[in-house]
């Protein structure tokens, strides 16, 4: 595994830097291109930049609308959806175009790079990646839609806790929906990035024929092509289980 | 050395079991997809997003197989 740059490395609560940076710079990618797209606000005849928001928008919007009661949930939910589609599809897309990991050999203390993760990682530190290829961030969203969904359905305590006392085998999917929404989308980034990894290790025929290229190739069409399929599950799954304990205008699920 | 070995080979069948299921799931979606667009092959542009949509959602599992399954080649086993 690669030797990662930690802060407080040596307790539980280790902060993995190049995750940190990586989630900022989407946040800083997703931030420039929105405010690009409002530049030249044309309300009657959308173009160009604007006109691909619009239309992102409006995508988000319908597929809101499959998982939730009703329209006014919709329109609640729609800013929290559509960010998290969109930070997801440049989170995802970051590792298919880039993966950047410099040869360290001496041991940074500081950092938390001991000789013991450099000797396990062959003195790879990875600098530039998904962030979505750590399993705590895709976790930590994950929890994050799991305390949102609650939160949203204690504002109606009294179909709350009846939806739970009609089938409470409920309670374990409480458990099994965070995790999966976390992982699924973990392994599906880091299978990548790492299967990726590995086909550049093959050795070249002759020395200098890269015979690892077409596969490459192939492999980071199919990365790009899950990395956006991903973000879009990741973003469905989140309205529709906040939707479900959302009882707005007293609409009953079972 | 024998520690390495085992952990390849319990590697090697994560990996095997994880192909499978993904196989199987796989193949059910997809043979549901073409059955529907061969009812109808108008719908085929708003079911083919159904059945890859449906695909994400199978691989789950067996994709976080992979993941771990990697992760234990790199750390326990050989590699």
């Amino acid at each position: 595994m690669p030797a990662f740059p930690y802060l407080f490395s040596n307790s539980i609560f280790r902060i993995n830097l190049t995750t940190i940076a990586m989630m900022i710079l989407t946040g800083l990618v997703v931030l420039i291109v929105l405010r690009l797209s409002i530049r030249k606000l044309d309300m009657r005849k959308p173009r160009g930049l604007q006109n691909l928001i619009e239309w992102a928008i409006d995508f988000t919007a319908n597929m809101a609308r499959d998982t939730m009661p009703s329209e006014q949930v919709v329109q609640w939910i729609l800013p929290l959806a559509f960010t998290m589609m969109i930070y997801l599809f440049v989170a995802n897309w970051l590792g298919v175009i880039a993966t950047v990991a410099i040869q360290q050999h001496q041991p940074i203390p500081l950092l938390g790079i001991t000789a013991a993760s450099l000797a396990a990682a062959h003195g790879e530190v990875p600098l530039f990646d998904s962030p979505t290829a750590n399993m705590s961030m895709t976790l930590g969203m994950a929890f994050m839609v799991w305390v949102l969904s609650h939160a949203v359905g204690l504002r109606h305590p009294r179909q709350y806790f009846r939806h739970y006392l009609q089938n409470p085998l409920g309670i374990l999917e409480e458990f099994t929906n965070p995790l999966t929404h976390g992982m699924r989308l973990f392994g599906n980034i880091f299978a990548g990035e790492a299967l990726a990894g590995v086909i550049l290790t093959m050795p070249m025929l002759f020395g200098f024929v890269p015979t690892g290229f077409p596969f490459l190739l192939i492999w980071l069409l199919y990365s790009g092509f899950v990395s956006t399929i991903q973000a879009y599950v990741f973003t469905i799954l989140m309205t529709l289980y906040v939707g479900q304990k959302s009882f707005v205008g007293g609409v009953h699920h079972t | 050395m024998l520690t390495k070995a085992l952990f390849d080979i319990a590697v090697a069948l994560l990996l095997g079991l994880a192909a499978v299921g993904s196989g199987v799931g796989d193949g059910l979606v997809m043979s549901k997809y073409v059955e529907g667009v061969a009812r109808q092959p108008e719908a085929r542009g708003s079911i083919f997003a159904s059945a890859l949509i449906g695909v994400a959602l199978v691989e789950a599992f067996p994709v976080i197989a992979l993941a771990f399954g990697i992760i234990m080649l790199f750390t326990k086993g050989s590699l």
